[in-house]
């Protein structure tokens, strides 16, 4: 019996170290359900994180006025994307979940993350995408849209009241089910010189010429360096720390006040006016506007760049930069919202393009709050400008944005770079007394600001106030 | 009616309704027929019905082992009903399967009487073990990389299963007799009994042999088991841990021997241990059930809610991937739970039993199923490499089940014998 006995002590052993085992594994199984667990969900490679999209029936994404620009279809395989608004809205909406707001709004769109319903979430159904509505101005968009057909550039539109974007255009475009259609046609984008999937409005780093005396004329004015009816004189060309600056009228334009250097355009006293302000000042109004900031949108945004004037050449790269040239690179938004500034009595506006986000059972889970990073210039400065700006409008270069019975203030810009002819811009808001609307228009290439991009700016600025008018 | 019998009734009627819910939850999420649901139960009625008649021939029997197996077969019809297709009926044909199986068992328990009387053929399953092996390299066809299958008809077979049982049947009773020669002559040396290794001679050629067929087979998750119980047996009748570790170091060497002699072996090892790096090939079956566990969580997606149709080889070897995404770690651990409580209660019934055969018997027995479980639950979760073997009672397929059945119903066999073993608690022996 006793051969009986060690054998059974011998049973027990193996069964504790079997049993073992399975204590093991349960920890390693805990594992991977509790620790690992996360990290595995959000694993791009997880083939569940796209099929589990096609089951759930996403959002919406509208203007501000209403016009669907992004719904979800129902087909054989599940949801998927439909684009109404085709090439007119593609650089907001993308063409797949990883480019536009389809990326950045991915969560919202499909009601995930935290705008899950916490019902839906604990009962562990089907969660449903979020309506959201844009800022955009469908009109305006629509208008800008056309108008930039044959053209490379970018038309950025905007509210100076509260930020809120009202058309984002860049062009050339493409048509997002297209690009999806066939692999042909997502060579577009590989072989098109003109990169059609730059949203330029946003990253396009474009040197911005005359439009940038606009900060220069609100600095000095702030400053008290200067009035608007100061005289200078120009003689088609200066010397500042040993290099020329050149003006746009080979023999000068004489002797002038300050409001018509802006309104005609004037380097040589602008260079003379940012050599005064100094390159430290000048540098700090620069920052008191943000314009080299890159703002917090829902899209991926760039700010700007400039010469950071601290070097032996500081006042050339300060008077330079003063009239928007030397090393001076910023945005169409940047731009737009430099006005807006202007526009809003000083007020640096942030940019807005949610207007707001409901939930599929019509909760309002955001809404835009209207926001401003402090005041770049007095509002008596930027009144001044204002009243500057419409004399450019009225009688100097920017005629081309004059609109009958309203107050349009605007600059031009022909900012010369190294690829051919001047890039065209053209910023103005109206009406000069309240405005309402700012629109910002580059053309690549386009020559000379007033008559190229002048004319679009226009249009969009009568869609925007047609649109208030109505309201 | 005694309290262990009423105790029995109780808990399998307790499984057919936990079985029930399961199957409704089910049908819930996947719209199907409830009607067609309620067969999920018929596994359960019919261990109700094997308990009944095998109470026939008397009442002195191990009370446990069937509610647990009868769980972990409601768990495994679930998961098959979950996993079916529009056109593939496994589901039904593993409830047939388990039909038959529970026929068998019930066969077994009946025919073999004295469970003594079976160590008089521990040549003779010795052989057949051999021979089965044998036949499929002769006859097999080969699915999966593996020559493991022999057609019958419609049917194919896996004889390797079959072996499984012999093996255990040779082994226990070559270690009875030779146990008391082997655990007492000789003297020690470098802590191993050096003398006797001889008479292990028998059981090392058996194995080695049964190892080489399987490793031409490719069957590396059943050599893994048949090393373990040869092992296991060793361990058994000495008591000497050193012939484990040195089982271990074997095995270790054979592994990374095995990884550079063989491609497949060191696809695998790859695929454990970089699964990225392969993410289309080897890696895949590794990365889709960890996508799938962290999927499920703690609680996981519920029934019908997940996409285990996302893991390879779902129904057969990897259907715990399934659960884990389900069920959720609950599920996994609560499953795991009941291979554990198995693999205890048929120690237990090798523990109570009084004679020596039936004692290593029960013990080669249970120790084939926890391997089996823990090998494939450690390979399936990345534990070790995945080897392609069966989960009792779970995955889908027609010999695992059905052998697995004959070896509840030989454990339930030895329990038979030994009412009326000392009752002294097991911890005593510690």
């Amino acid at each position: 019996m006793h051969d009986v006995e060690q054998l059974r002590i011998n049973v027990t052993r193996l069964c504790r170290g079997l049993l073992m085992g399975f204590l093991a594994l349960s920890v390693w199984l805990a594992y991977w359900h509790v620790v690992r667990a996360p990290e595995l969900r959000a694993d791009t490679q997880n083939p569940r994180t796209r099929d589990r999209l096609k089951v759930i029936e996403p959002g919406k994404l509208m203007t501000h006025d209403g016009v669907t620009i992004l719904t979800g279809e129902r087909g054989e395989e599940g949801w998927y994307f439909e684009y109404p608004g085709h090439e007119t809205y593609c650089h907001l909406t993308g063409y797949n979940l990883k480019t536009g707001l389809q990326a950045t709004l991915h969560d919202a769109l499909y009601g995930l993350g935290k705008y899950e319903d916490p019902i839906v979430a604990l009962l562990r159904g089907q969660p449903q995408g979020c309506q959201i509505t844009l800022t955009i101005d469908a009109k305006a968009q629509e208008v800008a849209h056309r108008l930039m057909q044959d053209k490379v550039g970018a038309v950025v539109a905007m509210d100076p009241r509260d930020g809120s974007i009202r058309t984002l255009v860049s062009s050339p475009g493409y048509d997002p089910p297209r690009v999806l259609e066939s692999p042909d046609d997502f060579m577009i984008f590989q072989n098109h010189p003109d990169k059609p999937e730059l949203n330029r409005a946003l990253l396009g780093q474009y040197a911005p010429g005359s439009v940038l005396k606009i900060l220069t004329a609100a600095a000095a004015l702030d400053m008290g360096v200067v009035k608007p009816d100061d005289k200078f004189t120009c003689a088609g060309k200066a010397t500042i720390s040993g290099s020329e600056i050149r003006c746009r009228l080979p023999k000068g334009h004489g002797r002038i006040s300050f409001t018509w250097a802006l309104a005609d355009s004037c380097n040589v006293i602008f260079a003379e006016v940012g050599r005064g302000m100094g390159p430290a000042k000048f540098r700090e109004y620069v920052s008191r506007f943000h314009l080299l900031d890159a703002p917090a949108l829902s899209l991926p945004a760039r700010g700007g760049r400039m010469a950071n004037m601290a070097g032996p050449k500081a006042e050339v790269e300060c008077a330079e930069a003063a009239f928007g040239q030397g090393a001076t690179l910023t945005s169409p938004l940047a731009i737009a919202r430099m006005t807006a500034t202007i526009a809003a009595g000083g007020a640096v506006p942030v940019p807005k393009l949610l207007e707001q986000v409901k939930s599929a059972r019509g909760r309002l889970l955001a809404r835009l709050k209207p926001e401003a990073e402090g005041q770049a210039v007095s509002a008596a400065a930027a009144k001044a400008v204002t009243k500057m700006m419409v004399e450019t409008v009225n009688r100097g270069t920017a005629g081309e944005a004059a609109i009958r019975g309203v107050a349009v203030a605007g600059k031009t810009g022909s900012a010369e770079n190294p690829t051919g002819l001047p890039h065209a811009w053209f910023t103005c808001f109206a009406p000069a007394d309240n405005p309402t609307a700012v629109v910002t228009v580059v053309v690549e290439n386009g020559g000379a600001g007033g008559e190229v991009a002048g004319p679009i700016a226009r249009q969009v600025l009568e869609a925007l106030l047609r649109e208030q008018e109505e309201r | 009616m005694s309290v262990a019998r009423r105790r029995e009734i109780v808990l399998l009627c307790l499984v057919a309704v936990i079985t029930a819910l399961g199957m409704a939850l089910t049908c819930a999420a996947l719209h199907n027929s409830a009607v067609r649901a309620t067969r999920g139960v018929v596994p359960v009625a019919i261990l109700l019905l094997v308990s009944f008649l095998m109470d026939l021939t008397g009442k002195g029997r191990d009370r446990t082992l069937l509610p647990i197996v009868a769980m972990i077969c409601g768990i495994g019809i679930i998961m098959l009903w979950r996993l079916e297709g529009p056109r593939s009926f496994q589901a039904s044909k593993q409830i047939v399967w388990m039909t038959i199986g529970a026929g068998l068992m019930l066969a077994t328990y009946l025919v073999v009487v004295d469970v003594r009387s079976l160590s008089r053929f521990k040549y003779i399953a010795g052989a057949g073990a051999v021979l089965l092996l044998m036949v499929t390299m002769i006859w097999g066809q080969e699915r999966y990389g593996a020559r493991l299958w022999i057609a019958v008809g419609n049917l194919s077979l896996q004889p390797g299963e079959f072996a499984k049982i012999l093996m255990a049947i040779s082994l226990a009773g070559y270690a009875a007799d030779r146990g008391q020669i082997i655990s007492q002559g000789g003297r020690d040396r470098w802590g191993l009994p050096l003398v006797e290794i001889k008479y292990l001679g028998p059981i090392g050629i058996l194995v080695l042999f049964c190892l080489a067929l399987f490793v031409t087979q490719r069957d590396l998750g059943a050599a893994v088991l048949f090393f373990g119980l040869a092992v296991a047996v060793i361990y058994l009748s000495t008591g000497r841990r050193t012939y484990v570790l040195l089982g271990l170091i074997a095995f270790a060497g054979g592994a990374l021997l095995a990884s550079n002699m063989f491609p497949h072996v060191h696809r695998r090892m790859v695929a454990w241990l970089y699964p990225q790096s392969d993410p289309s090939g080897a890696g895949l079956q590794t990365l889709r059930v960890m996508y799938g566990l962290g999927e499920g969580g703690v609680l996981g997606t519920g029934l019908g809610l997940g996409m285990p149709q996302k893991m390879p080889a779902v129904a057969t070897d990897l259907i715990f991937g399934a659960v884990g995404e389900e069920l959720g770690l609950a599920g996994t651990l609560a499953l795991l739970t009941l291979f554990a409580m198995a693999t205890f209660n048929g120690f237990m019934i090798a523990w109570r039993s009084r004679d020596r055969f039936g004692m290593l018997l029960a013990a080669s027995l249970t120790t084939v199923f926890a391997l089996q479980t823990l090998v494939i639950v450690g390979g399936v979760i990345r534990a070790f490499p995945l080897t392609g073997i069966t989960l009792p009672f779970v995955s889908y397929g027609g010999t695992s089940v059905v052998v697995n059945f004959i070896s509840i119903g030989l454990l339930l066999a030895v329990s038979r014998d030994c009412t009326g073993a000392p009752e002294r608690p097991l911890r005593n022996h510690a």
